[in-house]
């Protein structure tokens, strides 16, 4: 899969296995069951040879890097790839439980979807859950339905960065230019945290606006990945309230197939998509992609889009 | 290219255990040092790079999450390294990115590992191979290493006793650093008798499963002249990363063989040629290089280019790479073979190149070092890391 996905991208991007200068992977080892998956992913994305780091805290991160190296004059180009197969653990959820402390949440049993539901809980008695709810929306946790969340998915997200100087056509092909990526931390525990301030969304939001410029909205369209559809309500108001778009085009997660631990990086490849497709008149120019990580969003990455490089 | 130094560093005592102490706790102990050591505090820091190699030896997945209060990151940009026991120096590297890249002018690396927590290190690094076939042959490192000392020692006619002069070396350097895991003296002889564990390796040949913090302070040359302190300037850094099927690194159609580090080597040219060094038996002072049994000094030195393949063994029977020697000196820390908290062994090689160059290494202290080498090794000797060190921005060798 992850030859695949890197193969079809490089391809796209006018690269060869041999002109990329350096690969950046995002894996979960829990999930996966090896406990240093990048020794096995780092091949076949092409890596033997090169420079290859894993970021393991999330994909978006490992995008955040990809950009970093460019920015810093590591080489012309870098390959971010993104990965998940929950399929082959027996009991996915089992795997998330590994991630929570050993002393007080794993106990209780924490995984993505409890946490999501507390969360979610905050907001449950005053707003309705499910768009969509009916007679076969089976409660997953309260107040969460099966139509609030995301199945598990396989699937790999392979994306290119470029500098303009080495990419095709330079800054007048079809591109999405990266104008800005924040990424924060937030509490770890939920209980320690007040969903109603998003300390994280916030800092993340303020580092990506620092590079793109605080001009930098409105935004045309918008990809969040967060866990459960109230919570991505939720996160959609915040970011639209920061980047100041009213003809915001969201594409909620539970639209979406979202691969586990790929899912921020896909939500990036869609917002970027959305730009390469805007030097079509009237298409959307500025984009912003958004992710949370962990339980309830205890990190979340800012990744601001355009079709310029610069204004 | 923007230029980025290490301001400040720490490091634990290394142990075996530690119950007095969560991971998190552990993490804060180093990160405090190297926060005291640069005269910073949590609030100066503009980002954190956290080093975490397998999960599964500290009993926790993404544990970077959970630590996150105890350095006091909230808020922070925070990302996590995996590259095996490469991780500490990729760490390094990430964080050195982070500076070049102009977005940031000060960067935290903080990290820790607790190998001996999982009660059997090598059964928790079987889960690395693939489900398949290696798994249940059952590889380790243990047994990985052993089938490449065994092919350095048929290619270049060393023996048992070269190996046992390595940990001979690295325990009398050990013995002189405080933050060390295992600092008491051997002799050759106690080696050549300790337990076999997968021929030609033997009990004194390993490093320990060790417990301990490590952290260090990364800024911009801009940021570095406003605090006025001495710096440890990274020059070069490289990077390299070879096939996951050791079986394909022997044979008459592989351009590498198992019994030498060619991957590693041309880790070491990406970062010599981005530090302009050039000969690096003469121009390099120190090598606190990854080694976490004593075979792998041997082809780690040759892969540095401190001499040619083949001829360490005979060069260290000889006196050479001990403290006090001429020449370069070789891991004066003790190395990875005397300490390894897997997570943070890079990030403490890399600690140790800056604290010999900045002139504050104690007895263990290489005289008039300038320029450092420090490396790391992770995966299935699969993912590389090197650095060049040095206490000044001019020319090397000049």
């Amino acid at each position: 899969m992850i030859f695949e996905a890197v193969s079809t991208a490089i391809e796209k991007a006018g690269l060869t296995p041999q002109t990329v200068d350096a690969i950046v992977i995002s894996g979960n080892d829990q999930t996966d069951g090896r406990i240093i998956s990048c020794m096995v992913t780092a091949g076949p994305a092409g890596g033997v040879g090169k420079n290859v780091t894993t970021i393991a805290s999330a994909p978006e991160h490992a995008f955040a890097y990809g950009y970093l190296r460019l920015l810093a004059g590591q080489g012309t180009n870098t390959v971010v790839v993104g990965w998940s197969k929950p399929s082959e653990s027996v009991y996915p959820e089992h795997a998330e439980l590994v991630s929570a402390d050993p002393f007080m949440v794993r106990p209780i049993g924490m995984n993505r979807l409890i946490a999501a539901a507390l969360q979610a809980s905050v907001h449950a008695p005053t707003e309705s859950t499910s768009s969509g709810s009916s007679a076969s929306d089976r409660m997953i946790a309260w107040p969460l339905t099966q139509a609030d969340c995301q199945s598990h998915a396989d699937g790999v997200c392979a994306i290119v960065l470029q500098t303009s100087d080495a990419a095709p056509g330079g800054t007048g092909g079809s591109s999405a230019w990266v104008r800005g990526v924040g990424w924060a931390m937030d509490r770890y525990d939920i209980g320690d945290r007040d969903d109603r301030e998003a300390g994280g969304l916030d800092a993340a939001t303020d580092l990506a606006l620092k590079q793109a410029g605080k001009d930098f909205g409105p935004i045309d369209t918008l990809d969040v990945f967060t866990v459960g559809a109230p919570n991505e309500r939720r996160l959609i108001e915040r970011v639209t309230e920061r980047l100041g778009s009213t003809d915001t085009v969201s594409h909620p997660s539970t639209d979406q197939v979202n691969p586990d631990f790929a899912a921020g990086l896909f939500s990036i490849w869609r917002a970027a998509h959305r730009v390469m497709s805007a030097n079509q008149p009237g298409g959307p120019a500025r984009a912003a992609a958004v992710s949370t990580l962990g339980f309830a969003a205890q990190g979340s990455t800012v990744v601001l889009l355009s079709d310029l490089s610069e204004v | 290219m923007r230029n980025v130094g290490i301001i400040g560093v720490g490091q634990t005592n290394f142990v075996k255990t530690r119950t007095d102490v969560t991971y998190p706790e552990l993490v804060r102990e180093g990160a405090l040092l190297a926060l005291d050591d640069a005269g910073l505090t949590m609030n100066d820091i503009e980002a954190v790079v956290v080093p975490l190699a397998p999960d599964a030896l500290i009993g926790i997945g993404n544990g970077e999450r959970w630590l996150i209060e105890s350095i006091g990151a909230t808020g922070k940009p925070v990302m996590r390294v995996n590259n095996g026991g490469a991780t500490g120096a990729s760490a390094v590297e990430v964080a050195w990115t982070h500076i070049a890249s102009g977005l940031f002018d000060v960067v935290l690396v903080a990290g820790a590992d607790r190998v001996s927590e999982s009660l059997s290190a090598q059964s928790v690094l079987n889960k690395m191979w693939d489900v398949a076939y290696e798994r249940p042959y059952p590889q380790n490192t243990i047994t990985m290493l052993a089938m490449s000392a065994m092919r350095y020692n048929h290619l270049y006619g060393s023996d048992e006793r070269d190996m046992a002069r390595v940990t001979v070396k690295n325990r009398r350097h050990a013995s002189l650093n405080p933050h060390a895991h295992l600092r008491t003296i051997v002799t050759e002889e106690d080696v050549l008798e300790s337990r076999m564990l997968s021929w030609p390796l033997k009990l004194g040949d390993l490093c320990p499963s060790s417990t301990g913090g490590a952290a260090m302070v990364l800024v911009s040359e801009e940021y570095a002249a406003r605090l006025g302190k001495p710096v440890a300037w990274i020059r070069g850094l490289g990077q390299n990363t070879e096939t996951i099927w050791m079986g394909d690194r022997v044979g008459p159609d592989v351009e590498g063989d198992h019994a030498d580090a060619d991957a590693l080597k041309v880790a070491f040219q990406r970062a010599y040629a981005q530090a302009g060094l050039t000969d690096p038996k003469s121009q390099i002072d120190v090598a606190e290089i990854y080694a976490p049994f004593s075979s792998v000094e041997f082809h780690v030195i040759e892969a540095a280019g401190l001499c040619e393949r083949g001829e360490a063994p005979g060069l260290l029977a000889n006196g050479s790479f001990h403290l006090g020697s001429d020449g370069v000196v070789v891991n004066p820390s003790g190395g990875t073979q005397c300490t390894n908290p897997i997570a943070v062994t890079g990030t403490v090689r890399v600690i140790e190149a800056a604290t010999q160059v900045l002139g504050r290494a104690g007895d263990r202290q290489v005289a008039g070092a300038n320029v450092a080498i420090a490396s790391a090794i992770g995966g299935d000797h699969q993912f590389y890391s090197t650095f060049v060190i040095a206490n000044h921005l001019d020319p090397i060798g000049m």
